[in-house]
């Protein structure tokens, strides 16, 4: 998930920083997997996974999105994207990545200001759907670019974790297949 | 749900090694940007039997700038001492 992550993102806050996180978790949210990322946002997100898989009627191809640091998040340009995984059509586990992203929206240049209030940090995204039954969401859409100053890169940047978790789905039903749990490949 | 059984039990196993007690440790940021206030972080470590409390009651309250830090980031802070 992380090298694809890395490979499809355009900033270099997640290309050469490495500025991301990724991670598996159960169907109640509880993680099971994590790689040797940033022990703040794998921390965070072990901690509020199973408030945040509770506010969602989860289908196949939904996509959530989140950066609220009261809703388990850190600060505002750690965006975090969380895909469903579904085995023989039931909820089996969640994919998710955070990643910093270099626009947040936040009122000086860069991505971290030196303020006061949180809205001067940027813009903070409750949990929320990107996309439902595959389809974009166009409401999240423009909330994201109703603040950004550079609105095609960030969610350009947010299109390579949608893609780092599908990787993540991937290979997790490749990995039932292995074991035998799944009779054959269904990506 | 066997790989997390089993991963508490050689967590509460680690835990029980450490003598029961109360650790504690203070720091400072030099300030928040705004003020020129140190801010205190102080950690009390309860160790007792397999548990272990981890209290922050006696670090610095809020302060103006952008240091403040969510639970999740509290909670992720910990888990990661722990995990080392």
């Amino acid at each position: 998930m992380g090298a694809a992550l890395r490979r499809s993102a355009l900033s270099p806050n997640i290309t050469d920083r490495l500025d991301f996180s990724c991670a598996l978790f159960t169907n109640t949210g509880q993680l099971f997997g994590q790689a040797a990322h940033i022990p703040v946002h794998l921390g965070s997100m072990a901690y509020a996974m199973k408030d945040l898989v509770k506010k969602f009627a989860w289908e196949p191809k939904d996509v959530v999105i989140v950066n609220d640091p009261f809703m388990g998040g850190t600060h505002l340009p750690d965006v975090t994207v969380i895909t469903p995984i579904f085995v023989d059509g039931s909820l089996a586990a969640f994919a998710a990545t955070r990643a910093h992203h270099a626009d947040i929206g936040c009122d000086s240049a860069g991505s971290m200001p030196l303020s006061s209030s949180i809205h001067q940090e940027g813009l903070l995204i409750s949990p929320c759907y990107l996309s439902k039954g595959g389809a974009v969401v166009e409401e999240t859409r423009n909330l994201l670019e109703s603040r950004l100053k550079n609105p095609q890169n960030t969610y350009a940047d947010i299109a390579a974790q949608v893609s780092a978790n599908s990787r993540g789905v991937a290979e997790l039903k490749n990995l039932l297949v292995a074991m035998g749990y799944l009779a054959s490949r269904t990506r | 749900m066997a790989l997390m059984q089993y991963a508490n039990k050689l967590a509460k196993t680690a835990v029980e090694q450490i003598p029961n007690g109360v650790y504690k440790a203070s720091e400072a940021l030099d300030n928040d940007g705004f003020s020129s206030e140190p801010i205190k972080i102080t950690v009390s470590v309860r160790v007792s039997s397999d548990e272990i409390t981890v209290d922050f009651l006696e670090t610095s309250s809020s302060v103006q700038g952008n240091l403040n830090c969510p639970i999740s980031v509290t909670a992720a802070a910990v888990y990661y001492v722990f995990s080392h």
